[in-house]
C-alpha cells in the first residue's frame, strides 16, 4: 500500500515531497491561515506601516524590488530583503545564516529596529497571540511559500520541449563553463552554505562582512527573474549585471570562495545563460 | 606549577592512548588480514592494559582478544567476557556483545549461517527473491543481468547483450525483485550514453523487457526495493548536476516523485517497510566524515527520523518481515554487528538489540525473505600493498641496496608515495582497514629523518595519487569535491585544505596531473568522449590558461615528465601497423617522436585494450634525462596471470633498447615508483601477496529473538 496523505500543502513539480517541518510545529491549514493573516499585518509593526508582506512581496517572488530592505519611520536596513521561496527546505536563515530555524527566524524582523521595532510580547499582546503561537503560525505560512513546476522542472522531468533551444544552451552554461552549479545546486538551487563572491569587498575592505569574511549564503535561483535587484546588498540591477558580476570573476580579496574566476563568457553564452534564469519561474506564482 | 604538572600528565596519558591504539590496530591486521591469532592476541593485551583512561578502547581490545580465545576453543574466552561485564559497565555495546557472548541472548545459540553460493560470477548487486528460491546478479562476464538458482544450482541470463568479458559496454545491475517473485527491476547503463535507465524483466521463461524510466537528466539510477504492493520502485537517483534523491518510480506508467534530495554520497541501501509505508536508508552524519545514520522516511514525505543515531558508522540493512524491527549493521563495538531496534509507525521504540556479534565487514544486505532469513553477499578479498624504498642502479636497472618496508603494518594498504622536495618527507595514500565500509583514505606523511608519521585528510571525497610541489606548499591530485565533481585540486599539505585548479566538464575526463619544474603550471592528460581525442595539456596555475601539447586518438597513459622538464613519454598505437608504440613528446613545442614500435599481439580492434596483448609500460626516468626503465608485459596487469616480459632500458636518443637482466623485482609490483631528490633512492609501490578469496552468499536464520513470517 502506497498513499500519498493528503498534507496542507500541495508540492510542486521539482521540489521534494519530504518537506522538513519540525514535530512540534506540525503543518495545518489553519496555521497557515493565521501564519498568512499575520504576514500581511502592519499590527506587528512599530508605527503600524508596514507588514513582513511590504519587504516581501508575493508578486516579486516575497522580495521587494528595492536595494535594501525599508523599516517603521523611513529607516532603512543594511540588506536586500530576500525573497521568501521555497525556505520550508532552508537549513539556515538570513543573509549570514546567523539562525537555524524558521520558527526564531520568523520573529527577528519584527524585533528589528529597522525594521519592524517591536518586542515579541508587544507584537503579541497587539494581535492576542503568544509569542510562540506568532512564530508558528508565520513559520508556518513561510513554509507554504513554494515554488516549482518551472519550464526547468517539467524539462528536467521529460518535456525536452519546455525550455528553448536558448534556454537549454543556458543550462549547459550554468552547469558546465558557467560553473553556477558550484553553489546553486539541488531542487532549489541552493547549496544552502556561506561563500565569499567578493560582492561586499570595497576599497580594500568589507562593506559588510556577512557571516565573518564577507561570506553570505546562497540564495535560491527560483523566480529569479521577478526578484531584482540582486546580491545581499541588492548592489546589482539586473541578471545581465549578476551575469557580468560572475563572468569577471567576482572582487578579487583575501577570502574569495575558490570557485570564482573569470569565466570569460562569450555575448551569446550570457544571454543563454540569462535566458535559461528566466525559465525558474514558477508556472503560477509562488503559492501566497 | 599545577597547570605544569597537569599538562604533562595529559601529554602522558594523550600519549599512552596512542600507543594503544595503536597496538590494537596492529592486532586486528595480525588478526584479520596476516591470520596470526598468537601474535594479535598479545598486541591485544597490550592495548587494554595500556589504554589508561580510554576505556572505550581497553573493552574493544578485550572483546577482540576474548574472540580470538573463542577461535582457538579457549574457554579463556569466557572468563574476558565476564571481566567486560563486570568492569565496563560504561561501555555499554561492549557488554551488550560480552553478554551476547555469555548466552544471555537465547536466540543467538539458535542462528545458523550457511555458505549458499560462491565464486567469482557471485555479487551483492542484486537481490534474493522473497522465497529465497533465486538471487538475481550481474554476470560481468557479459554484462548481462542474471539469475541464479539456489537450490538447482543453475544460472540463466535474463538480458542479452552480446558481448564479452573484456568488452562490457553496456550492463545491467541493482536489480530487485518484485513481492510476488515474478518480476526484477534493474539498472541498465550504456557507456556510449554515460547514461542509465530504469528497466523491468520477468524473472520466470521469457524475459520481456521493457523500459520503465528514462530521463536525460539522471545519470545514474539504482533500483532498491519495490513497495509490498507492487506499485511502486524505490530508486537512489544521480543527477547530471550531481544532486542525488531518493525517488519513487510508478510499476504502472514509469512517473518519478522525487521524496527527498540528499548531497552527492547519496544513500546506502534503501528498503520499504513491510507495510510500504516507510523507506529506510543511511546518509552520512556530516558533510566531511564517513560515518552514517539510519533514516526512516514516511513515502508520503510528511516525516522523516533519524531512528539510529550513534556517532559509529551505521548503515542500513533491511526490515524484519513483521516490519517491528529496522535491522542495520554497526561498528560501535569495535567491529561489525547485525543489530535491529524496535521501530512503530516509523519511530524507534528503545535501544538497538545486537543480534549477531560477528557480521562480515564486507557483507552486502540482498535482501530478507518472507520466512525471516537475511541473505547477504561477501565481496573478495582486496589487493594489499606497501611502500618499499631501496637505492636504484640506473645503469643495470637493479637494486643497490635490499628494499626495505616502509610503511607501518597495522595499516591496510599503502602506495602511490610522493617525496618532498628537500627529500626528507615521503607522503603516500593510506586506506585504513582492514575493509572497514567506507574506506577511510587518508594521506600520511613520514618523516625520514625522525621516522614520525603525520596524517592528513585532505577535504575532497576520493582522491588519487599526491604529487608534492617544488616549492612544498602543495599536493597536486585527482580527486572529487565536497559536492562530488570530479577535477585536479591542489591540497595543503598542513591543513587538507583544497582548492579547485579544474573541473571536468561534460565528456571530458582529465588523468595523470604533474606539476611543472617551477610549479607555476601543471601537465595532465585530457580524454575526450565524443572525439574519442586525447590531449596532454599545460595549465597556468593562476591564470587557467591552457596549451595543448599534443591532441590525437589513442593516448595512453603515462604521462611523466623527464627530470630535465623536456619531454614526457606516452604510449600509442600505430592502427596501419597493428602495433603499439612508445612516443616521445617535446614538451616545449616541436613533432612527438616515435621511440619505439613493437607487435601488439592482438587483432586490430583490441589494439587499445590495455588488459590485451603485449604493452610496455613506464617505469622510470634515468636521472639524466637519457634513458628511462620500461615493463613489459602481456595480458591484464591487474590480473595475477599475466606475464612478465622484462625491464628494458630505453634511450630518448633513438637507440636500441636493451633488455636488462635479473632485475631482481616483479615489474608488476613496481608501480607508479617516486625517485628521491637525490636520484639515487627509489620509493614503490609494492603489491603483498595475500590469498584470494572469491565473493560469498550467505543466508543467516533464526537470527531474530521471535523470529515471524510476513
Amino acid at each position: 500500500m502506497l498513499l500519498f496523505l493528503a498534507t496542507a500543502v500541495t508540492i510542486p513539480l521539482g521540489l521534494d515531497l519530504y518537506l522538513p517541518v519540525p514535530e512540534e510545529n506540525p503543518l495545518t491549514a489553519e496555521k497557515i491561515e493565521l501564519g498568512r493573516r499575520l504576514f500581511f499585518d502592519r499590527r506587528l509593526s512599530r508605527d503600524g506601516s508596514i507588514s513582513c508582506g511590504s519587504c516581501h512581496e508575493p508578486e516579486r517572488g516575497f522580495s521587494d524590488g528595492r536595494t535594501v530592505a525599508a523599516g517603521v519611520f523611513g529607516r532603512v536596513g543594511r540588506r536586500n530583503s530576500p525573497a521568501l521561496i521555497n525556505r520550508g527546505y532552508g537549513r539556515s536563515f538570513f543573509w549570514d545564516s546567523r539562525v537555524a530555524m524558521l520558527e526564531e527566524q520568523v520573529l527577528k524582523p519584527i524585533e528589528d529596529a529597522n525594521e519592524m521595532d517591536l518586542t515579541v510580547g508587544e507584537a503579541a499582546s497587539r494581535v492576542g497571540l503568544t509569542p510562540e503561537q506568532i512564530a508558528r503560525a508565520l513559520a508556518s505560512y513561510v513554509r507554504s511559500i513554494l515554488s516549482g513546476d518551472s519550464g526547468y522542472d517539467r524539462f528536467v522531468n521529460g518535456d525536452r520541449s519546455a525550455l528553448t533551444a536558448e534556454q537549454q544552451a543556458g543550462l549547459a552554461i550554468f552547469r558546465g563553463k558557467g560553473n553556477c552549479t558550484a553553489c546553486h545546486v539541488g531542487p532549489n538551487f541552493t547549496d544552502e552554505r556561506l561563500h565569499n563572491t567578493g560582492v561586499a569587498w570595497r576599497e580594500e575592505n568589507w562593506a559588510d562582512a556577512g557571516a565573518g569574511r564577507g561570506d553570505f549564503k546562497t540564495p535560491t535561483l527560483r523566480e529569479i527573474a521577478r526578484t531584482a535587484p540582486y546580491m545581499h546588498d541588492g548592489s546589482l540591477a539586473t541578471l545581465e549585471e549578476v551575469v557580468e558580476y560572475y563572468d569577471s570573476g567576482g572582487n578579487r580579496n583575501p577570502g574569495l570562495d575558490s570557485e570564482l574566476r573569470p569565466l570569460h563568457l562569450s555575448e551569446a553564452e550570457k544571454r543563454h545563460l540569462i535566458a535559461f534564469l528566466h525559465s525558474l519561474n514558477g508556472r503560477r506564482p509562488p503559492s501566497q | 606549577m599545577k597547570r605544569i604538572i597537569l599538562f604533562c600528565l595529559m601529554t602522558a596519558v594523550a600519549g599512552f592512548a596512542e600507543t594503544a591504539q595503536e597496538w590494537y590496530q596492529k592486532a586486528l591486521v595480525k588478526e584479520r588480514s596476516e591470520g596470526k591469532l598468537e601474535e594479535a592476541m598479545q598486541l591485544y593485551r597490550r592495548a587494554a592494559e595500556g589504554a589508561g583512561i580510554d576505556r572505550a578502547l581497553a573493552a574493544k581490545a578485550l572483546m577482540q582478544l576474548a574472540a580470538c580465545y573463542e577461535k582457538l576453543g579457549n574457554t579463556e574466552s569466557r572468563k574476558i567476557y565476564e571481566r567486560v561485564v563486570r568492569e565496563y559497565g560504561d561501555q555499554k555495546e561492549a557488554v551488550t556483545v560480552a553478554r551476547s557472548r555469555l548466552g544471555g541472548s537465547t536466540h543467538m545459540g539458535r542462528q545458523t549461517n550457511t555458505l549458499v553460493w560462491t565464486g567469482a560470477k557471485v555479487n551483492g548487486r542484486g537481490m534474493v527473491s522473497p522465497d529465497g528460491r533465486f538471487v538475481t546478479y550481474t554476470d560481468w562476464d557479459s554484462g548481462d543481468l542474471a539469475v541464479h538458482d539456489i537450490a538447482a544450482a543453475t544460472d540463466r541470463r535474463l538480458t542479452d547483450t552480446k558481448q564479452d568479458k573484456a568488452s562490457v559496454n553496456v550492463f545491467a545491475e541493482g536489480s530487485a525483485i518484485s513481492p510476488d517473485g515474478k518480476q526484477v527491476a534493474y539498472l541498465w547503463y550504456d557507456s556510449t550514453r554515460d547514461k542509465a535507465q530504469l528497466w523491468l524483466a520477468s524473472l520466470n521463461g521469457n524475459a520481456n523487457a521493457r523500459r520503465l524510466f528514462d530521463n536525460p537528466d539522471v545519470d545514474w539510477l539504482r533500483p532498491w526495493d519495490w513497495s509490498p504492493d507492487g506499485k511502486w520502485v524505490v530508486v537512489a537517483l544521480f543527477r547530471t548536476d550531481k544532486t542525488q534523491q531518493i525517488g519513487l518510480v510508478s510499476i504502472a506508467d514509469g512517473t518519478m516523485r522525487v521524496l527527498k534530495s540528499v548531497d552527492w554520497r547519496g544513500t546506502g541501501r534503501i528498503r520499504f517497510s513491510p507495510d510500504g509505508k516507510h523507506v529506510g536508508y543511511d546518509l552520512p552524519q556530516n558533510e566531511t566524515g564517513v560515518e552514517r545514520d539510519v533514516f526512516v522516511l514516511s513515502v508520503d514525505g510528511a516525516r522523516e527520523i533519524r531512528s539510529v543515531a550513534h556517532p559509529s558508522n551505521d548503515t542500513m540493512l533491511d526490515w524484519t518481515p513483521d516490519g517491528r524491527l529496522l535491522l542495520f549493521a554497526s561498528d560501535r563495538t569495535g567491529t561489525l554487528g547485525l543489530w535491529g531496534v524496535p521501530i512503530a509507525d516509523g519511530k524507534p521504540q528503545g535501544a538497538p538489540e545486537l543480534l549477531r556479534a560477528d557480521f562480515p565487514a564486507r557483507a552486502e544486505s540482498i535482501g530478507v525473505t518472507r520466512t525471516g532469513t537475511l541473505y547477504y553477499a561477501i565481496h573478495g578479498s582486496q589487493d594489499r600493498f606497501k611502500i618499499q624504498v631501496a637505492t636504484m642502479d640506473f645503469s643495470t636497472g637493479k637494486y643497490a641496496s635490499k628494499p626495505t618496508d616502509l610503511t607501518q603494518d597495522y595499516l591496510e594498504s599503502n602506495a602511490t608515495p610522493t617525496w618532498s622536495p628537500d627529500g626528507r618527507q615521503l607522503a603516500y595514500k593510506s586506506v585504513r582497514g582492514p575493509a572497514q565500509k567506507p574506506s577511510h583514505e587518508v594521506i600520511l606523511i613520514r618523516s625520514m629523518d625522525s621516522g614520525q608519521v603525520r596524517e592528513l585528510r585532505p577535504k575532497l571525497t576520493y582522491f588519487g595519487p599526491m604529487a608534492w610541489a617544488p616549492d612544498g606548499r602543495w599536493f597536486l591530485t585527482l580527486g572529487g569535491d565536497l559536492q562530488g565533481r570530479r577535477g585536479i585540486f591542489q591540497v595543503d599539505p598542513d591543513t587538507g585544505a583544497a582548492t579547485t585548479l579544474l573541473l571536468d566538464q561534460p565528456g571530458e575526463r582529465s588523468w595523470y596531473p604533474h606539476w611543472s619544474r617551477d610549479g607555476k603550471s601543471f601537465l595532465f592528460k585530457r580524454d575526450y568522449r565524443l572525439s574519442k581525442e586525447s590531449a596532454y595539456i599545460e595549465r597556468d596555475v593562476a591564470t587557467g590558461k591552457e596549451r595543448v601539447v599534443i591532441r590525437r586518438r589513442v593516448l595512453l597513459n603515462m604521462v611523466n615528465p623527464s627530470p630535465d622538464d623536456q619531454y614526457l613519454v606516452s604510449r600509442s598505437v600505430d592502427e596501419a601497423s597493428n602495433s603499439r608504440t612508445l612516443l616521445l613528446i617535446p614538451l616545449q613545442g616541436g613533432e612527438a617522436r616515435e621511440l619505439l614500435r613493437y607487435p601488439a599481439e592482438v587483432s586490430r580492434e583490441d589494439l587499445a585494450d590495455s588488459r590485451k596483448g603485449a604493452w610496455l609500460n613506464l617505469g622510470m626516468w634515468a636521472p639524466d634525462s637519457r634513458s628511462f626503465l620500461a615493463f613489459k608485459y602481456r595480458g591484464d596487469p591487474q590480473d595475477p596471470r599475466s606475464k612478465s616480459l622484462g625491464t628494458w632500458r630505453i634511450p630518448v636518443d633513438g637507440g636500441a633498447p636493451q633488455k636488462l637482466d635479473d632485475t631482481s623485482y616483479r615489474d608488476s609490483d613496481v608501480a607508479k615508483p617516486a625517485v628521491h631528490p637525490d636520484r639515487r633512492r627509489v620509493a614503490f609501490t609494492v603489491k603483498e601477496t595475500t590469498p584470494r578469496r572469491d565473493p560469498e552468499i550467505w543466508a543467516l536464520d533464526n537470527f531474530l529473538p521471535s523470529n515471524t513470517a510476513k
